[in-house]
């Protein structure tokens, strides 16, 4: 019999015990949690670790999901919560000197993406989005690249409308701004 | 302005709007160019929205996944071992100390059969005490029965029951000290130096 790749069913299959249940799960949303994660972190290292913390989250908490959102929103949801979690643990670390500048340099260049221009211009991107304080890049990136609705980001992020709309005006206007200002 | 623009470049003009916007831009050179850098930056969201990536990544995440996973379970179980087996081996320790005290109390302070570490022990404990006032008198002449023997002689006292320290009153210490020899003296200075005689 040919396995089910719904999402009620693979989580009703893992929460039976079926462990490649869960596989199937990840190998259908890999991908968006890299590159949310990705976005969010602004390098590739950053982003791997956060995706293996979002899996072990998952892997813990799927036995609990009660179909309250569909499992999209919900993998969205931890992956924006880990990510803002690690951004904040990043920034303590830079600002107490505990990272080392060798450490930075290597999680800069370390990356998966094969095409040099593709990778010039995330590079750019990222410089940009990691100015942004984690709330506004948060609404940026799901409005830009996951190309939300607000209502959609406000499922996600549990925040009113007004409010993302506040946040995002605020990042676009930053953003103008350093981008007005780069040579 | 800053409203307008962020409106154009977040698809949220209408035709109309959309329209006068971009008639603006063609006509002012300055803000063109401002345009051309916001057109750019946007651009290049669009063209890394999915880049082409090393496929490696994405077949090693579940392995790496599950040997993280089984990491952190033997991880989970070692702390809780260690501190379960540290608190056992405390336990056992202290249930088999023995007590001096207890050691004493258990035996109706008949110490006869302990050994000389135990009433070592015992005076350890009770080092803040007079020592001799303090202890029971099988005690006392068990731990030293060197001097006890030597009073005892000195004394001609036969009865080994009765108390040295009842006896002290009675000595005659010049008698006594001719009939110490060197050697004896210098065991029974070691034994009086350290101790409080009430």
């Amino acid at each position: 019999m040919p396995e089910s790749n719904n999402d009620f069913d693979l989580v009703k299959d893992f929460t039976n015990g079926n462990e490649s249940a869960f596989n199937n799960i990840v190998l259908k949303y890999q991908h968006k949690i890299y590159w949310h994660a990705r976005r969010m972190a602004g390098n590739h290292l950053d982003a791997d670790e956060i995706v293996q913390e979002v899996l072990l989250v998952m892997y813990s908490k799927l036995k609990d999901f009660k179909f309250q959102s569909s499992l999209y929103t919900w993998i969205y949801r931890v992956t924006t919560t880990r990510s803002i979690n690690f951004i904040k643990r990043r920034r303590l670390k830079e600002a107490f000197s505990i990272e080392d500048h060798q450490d930075i340099a290597v999680r800069k260049d370390e990356d998966i993406i094969r095409n040099i221009e593709t990778k010039e211009k995330l590079s750019k991107v990222e410089k940009y989005l990691n100015k942004l304080p984690p709330k506004q890049r948060e609404v940026f990136i799901l409005k830009n690249y996951e190309q939300m609705t607000y209502e959609e980001i406000s499922e996600i992020t549990g925040k009113s409308i007004g409010g993302l709309k506040s946040n995002y005006f605020q990042a676009m206007k930053k953003l103008m701004e350093m981008v007005k200002n780069d040579e | 302005m800053n409203e307008k623009i962020i409106k154009y470049f977040s698809g949220e003009m209408n035709p109309s709007e959309k329209e006068e916007f971009e008639k603006t831009v063609a006509t002012t050179p300055s803000f063109r160019e401002e345009i051309i850098k916001y057109g750019d930056f946007f651009s290049s969201i669009d063209d890394t929205r999915s880049p082409e990536v090393e496929n490696d990544y994405f077949i090693n995440l579940i392995p790496k996944f599950r040997e993280r996973l089984e990491h952190k379970r033997k991880k989970k179980y070692h702390p809780l071992f260690s501190f379960a087996s540290a608190v056992l081996t405390v336990i056992i320790v202290l249930l088999f100390i023995p007590h001096p005290e207890k050691i004493i109390r258990e035996n109706n302070g008949n110490a006869t059969n302990y050994s000389p570490s135990e009433i070592t022990d015992y005076l350890s404990f009770n080092a803040e005490q007079p020592i001799i006032t303090n202890l029971p008198a099988d005690v006392e002449a068990n731990y030293d029965s060197v001097l006890d023997n030597m009073i005892y002689n000195a004394l001609d006292v036969n009865d080994q029951n009765i108390v040295t320290t009842d006896l002290i009153d009675r000595l005659d210490y010049s008698t006594l000290m001719q009939s110490v020899n060197p050697n004896d003296a210098a065991i029974i200075y070691e034994k009086l130096k350290n101790k409080k005689i009430f």
